[in-house]
């Protein structure tokens, strides 16, 4: 069952003096109740803004997100109000993203407080039971949240999300800012709260590794645009997209055998700023296989093989 | 191969108003010429502040650094310099890359003049000689159009390219060894790569021995020819590449291996993950610092610091799992036993 | 050395190594007391002794001008043509005026108007100072645009031409004194409360507020005002002075405070015709004009270090 649709979603920025910063540039995806997207891409690939702009975070420019058959976009401001019960997000830095003045247990009770859901000493029950279920010390409510660690912050976010029992979280980077050895614990608690809440998720991230294992399906973005989308072990197996390719051969193997033998495909040259995209094919810049038809056409998201999605010309051959 | 730098017993604190914190508590290794040693760990293992002592960039007020402490580049100890010597070593024997290239980098100069500042000091060289070896750098560093670039500034790059300049800025003066401070944590995968190569490349040419301080486990594998494991101001495991990745001997080592989902890990199970977080470094645990959160945790691990044991010459390991009285342990890396 | 050294003359038996895991009882432990953000704040400017002997200064100062001048023992204004023009003595410690006036009480009493319009100055300025920054900066865009003209305009005038126009319409007294100083006096509190504000507006948790569904009162109040308040209280410390020193130089040329009544600023004013001969006429509010001033600045400055989040350590 279908529980988000977005539809050739555009977010675009006015720096003001005539240009467009076309952040998110017709983005269309599905994501099926219970399950998890990851959506990875470098700097300036637009998937962070996607994230925030399907929350209504950012205003959508053109196209539209469907939640749960609801028009998000076209909603009025009560359905909205309400629909952010449903949609939540976690954001990449636990530094920046807890108010330094609150104490921990009115920072994960602030959705309580907004939407009434309780009071007193069930807010207070509530409050400690959320802490429970991230693996922290109930007895910490009071404190500050200079007093944790990352990985600790980084849990008091997830609790702050789940308090208003939202469907869908958007993962806006939740491991990006952590150790090594915090991330798997991170990553373990959202996949346990997903088996044990059913939740759906969008996993923003650009550490592939980690999108590869808690992730469903994948979806590759580049310069504002969705280029593959597959089941994540046939992309990671059988990548179709040339970008897809170089950025599963640029990741760092922990074996150096591998890491000897293998001469990572090497790619040349920088992302484009998203002021002036490439015309065409924004990867055609740096794209070993570009020919003509890429800088005129921009290829549509293709099916190739059942479930897997490409947005190459090289696919018009076959 | 001679030994470049040997640090030997280093033990930084940090005086702050709650207490004492022990950075870096007895931490020795040394560096050969041409090799890249990889500095490994978790924030607040100690390899950032042992990185910027070996060149005494730690800020006086609150910093101490324990007697006893040595280091020793090409047999003087850097720690008894006066600030005058200091500044000859600096830039010109030994340089420093840092983590964001966007706050190294002086906005308001071009970064034609931050590569021929340094030129200019160490070498002596007059303006245009500096200029001419500008140029020559910038291409080094793979920047295209340096007739160009030479003359803008670092807001008109982007992160990977400053960290270019970084480097070139960093090798203009042909120094003996660069510390490299997680060069690459700030940058996209692709871009990450790139750099790599680079600095291995340029590495080979100079013969520039490197340390390279970071937490990424496949940048390490792919770069370095020994790699040290630091865990709560101490070095824990050391060796070769190949010894720490193939046979890793300490639990800490396993664990950071056994973090990284592997090809084969099924979906969504259940990553191996350590529980709870490193000590507080105000109050140091006496025995082993991984103790409170190793699965071979025994009670001699508690009462005492474990000796390191040293096998084949490169590979130290310190753990009480070595001692003889010890039991025989399953190598979850290995398959194979201790 | 630390006291948990190794003791290396321990014996090892083999019962020390048996495996037995870890324990995570205290995994998530904090071993740090709590130390509120404002506590922290406390002790670091307890550090400062140049902050906190000026905070000492000031509240001693606060206290002379409260009780001084009953001190003395002599009234403030009743006057004795006997002992006109008195220097400083056993008596009369600051000595008198032209009229015969003990100098000590009056010198006190005049503080206690010049700290209190001060006070006042520095009160009204911040709350409509706050309310402003806080519209314009909260609302961004034209709105800010606007509202920031508009202050710029404010700013370009003349203040004496301010002055006189006041004088002109309300005449002199405390009402145009107050109306004088607080006419424009609001316009740096609200530039820095706007900015302070565009900031603080960008970080995470003001997004992670509104992703959750809160309004722009939530926000402004739980958000950006209290992470704003370090700023607002510092500026406070800095704008006291500013404001005494203004009331001082009004009252000074006469707009102010009126006879019999006084303050610092009309004292140094009745002085000028015998600052020749009797020169500890002008001396001693001088004097404490400036050690107000200056003791208000460097607990300023103190407070500034002390609640700086960066400088946490």
């Amino acid at each position: 069952m279908r529980i988000l649709e977005v539809k050739n979603l555009k977010k675009h920025f006015f720096p003001g003096g005539g240009e467009v910063l076309k952040a998110v540039d017709g983005v269309s995806f599905h994501i099926d109740k219970g399950e998890t997207l990851g959506l990875v891409g470098e700097s300036g690939c637009g998937k962070t803004t996607t994230g925030r702009t399907i929350l209504n975070l950012h205003e959508i420019t053109e196209g539209r997100v469907i939640f749960d058959g609801i028009d998000v976009g076209a909603s009025r401001r009560g359905v909205r109000r309400e629909l952010k019960k449903r949609m939540q997000i976690i954001f990449q830095d636990p530094y920046a993203s807890l108010n330094p003045r609150m104490t921990v247990g009115d920072i994960i009770a602030e959705g309580i407080d907004i939407h009434r859901m309780y009071r007193g000493i069930k807010r207070q029950e509530r409050v400690r039971e959320l802490l429970d279920l991230v693996g922290l010390n109930r007895e910490h409510a009071g404190r500050f949240p200079h007093e944790f660690s990352g990985g600790q912050r980084q849990r008091i976010g997830i609790a702050r999300a789940l308090a208003i029992e939202p469907e869908f979280i958007v993962c806006d980077e939740p491991i990006s800012a952590l150790d090594v050895s915090i991330q798997a614990q991170i990553v373990n608690l959202l996949i346990k709260l997903q088996k044990e809440l059913g939740l759906t998720y969008l996993f923003i991230a650009h550490d592939l590794s980690m999108v590869r294992h808690i992730s469903d399906r994948v979806g590759v973005m580049y310069l504002g645009r969705l280029v593959e989308v597959a089941e994540s072990e046939e992309l990671y197996e059988k990548p179709n997209h040339p970008y897809t390719q170089v950025l599963l051969g640029s990741i760092p193997v922990p074996d150096p055998k591998t890491a000897r033998e293998h001469e990572n495909i090497e790619i040349t040259g920088e992302i484009p700023s998203s002021l002036c995209p490439p015309s065409g094919c924004p990867f055609r810049t740096r794209c070993r296989y570009a020919m003509e038809i890429c800088s005129v056409q921009n290829p549509p998201l293709k099916e190739v093989t059942k479930g897997h999605y490409s947005a190459c010309h090289l696919n018009d051959k076959k | 191969m001679e030994k470049i730098l040997e640090v030997r017993d280093l033990g930084i604190s940090f005086h702050t108003y709650a207490g004492e914190v022990e950075a870096v508590r007895g931490v020795s290794f040394y560096l050969k010429r041409g090799e890249l040693l990889a500095v490994v760990g978790e924030s607040g293992c100690g390899k950032t502040v042992t990185s910027k002592s070996i060149m005494k960039l730690l800020p006086d007020s609150t910093v101490e650094i324990k007697k006893g402490s040595e280091v020793r580049f090409e047999g003087r100890d850097i720690i008894k310099l006066g600030e005058r010597e200091l500044e000859k070593v600096r830039g010109k024997e030994i340089s420093m890359i840092f983590q964001d290239p966007m706050t190294s980098l002086n906005p308001t100069m071009k970064i034609g003049d931050q590569i021929g500042e340094s030129l200019m000091i160490h070498k002596k060289l007059s303006r245009r000689e500096a200029r001419k070896k500008t140029l020559e750098m910038l291409a080094m560093v793979n920047i295209p159009d340096p007739e160009e670039r030479i003359d803008s500034y670092p807001h008109e790059f982007s992160g990977g390219m400053r960290q270019r300049v970084m480097i070139a800025i960093a090798l203009s003066c042909e120094p003996k060894i660069l510390i490299a401070d997680e060069p690459t944590t700030a940058l996209d995968v692709t871009i990450q790569a790139q750099i790599m190569k680079l600095i291995k490349n340029l590495q080979k040419k100079m013969g520039t021995s490197v340390i390279l301080v970071t937490h990424d486990l496949g940048v390490v594998a792919g770069s370095a020819d020994r790699v040290q494991v630091m865990y709560a101001g101490k070095v824990v495991e050391r060796g070769t590449t190949d010894e720490i990745y193939y046979n890793p001997k300490h639990p800490y080592t396993w664990a950071l291996l056994k973090s990284v989902p592997g090809a084969g890990s099924q979906k969504k199970s259940e990553l191996y993950s350590l529980k709870g977080t490193p000590p507080d470094l105000m109050n140091p645990p006496k025995g082993c610092p991984f103790a409170a959160r190793c699965d071979y945790c025994m009670s001699v691990c508690i009462e005492r610091e474990p000796e390191e044991t040293v096998s084949s010459g490169t590979h130290g390991v310190r753990c009480w799992l070595q001692h003889p009285m010890s039991p025989e342990v399953k190598n979850p890396i290995t398959g194979g036993v201790r | 050395m630390k006291s948990n050294e190794t003791d290396k003359t321990v014996q090892l038996t083999p019962d020390m190594f048996v495996i037995e895991g870890c324990s995570t009882i205290g995994a998530e432990e904090i071993n740090r007391p709590e130390i509120t953000y404002w506590e922290d704040a406390w002790r670091r400017l307890k550090k400062n002794r140049v902050a906190f002997g000026a905070l000492l200064l000031l509240i001693f100062l606060l206290v002379m001008t409260a009780t001084g001048e009953y001190m003395g023992g002599y009234s403030h204004e009743v006057t004795d043509s006997a002992i006109r023009n008195m220097w400083p003595d056993k008596t009369h410690w600051f000595g008198t005026d032209e009229l015969g006036r003990d100098l000590f009480s009056r010198v006190w009493r005049g503080g206690r108007v010049s700290m209190l319009m001060g006070l006042l100055g520095a009160t009204i300025s911040t709350f409509i100072g706050c309310i402003y920054g806080g519209v314009a900066g909260y609302y961004g865009g034209r709105t800010d645009n606007i509202m920031m003209r508009i202050i710029e305009i404010l700013t370009t005038i003349p203040y004496l031409m301010v002055v006189i126009l006041i004088s002109l319409y309300f005449g002199k007294g405390i009402f145009p004194l107050i109306l004088a100083m607080t006419a424009t006096g609001w316009c740096g509190m609200a530039r820095l409360v706007r900015g302070q504000i565009l900031q603080v507006k960008e970080q995470e948790y003001v997004t992670a507020a509104i992703a959750l569904g809160a309004g722009p009162w939530r926000i402004i109040t739980r958000h950006l005002l209290t992470n704003t308040l370090s700023i607002i209280i510092v500026s406070i410390t800095f704008d006291i002075p500013r404001f005494i020193f203004a009331e001082a130089f009004l009252s000074y040329i006469g707009l102010g405070v009126q006879a019999p009544d006084t303050s610092w600023g009309a004292l140094a004013s009745a002085s000028q015709q015998n600052l020749m001969f009797y020169p500890y006429q002008l001396f001693f509010p001088a004097l404490m004009i400036a050690l107000t001033m200056l003791s208000f600045t460097l607990l300023g400055d103190g407070l500034r270090d002390a609640l700086d989040p960066k400088l946490r350590q």
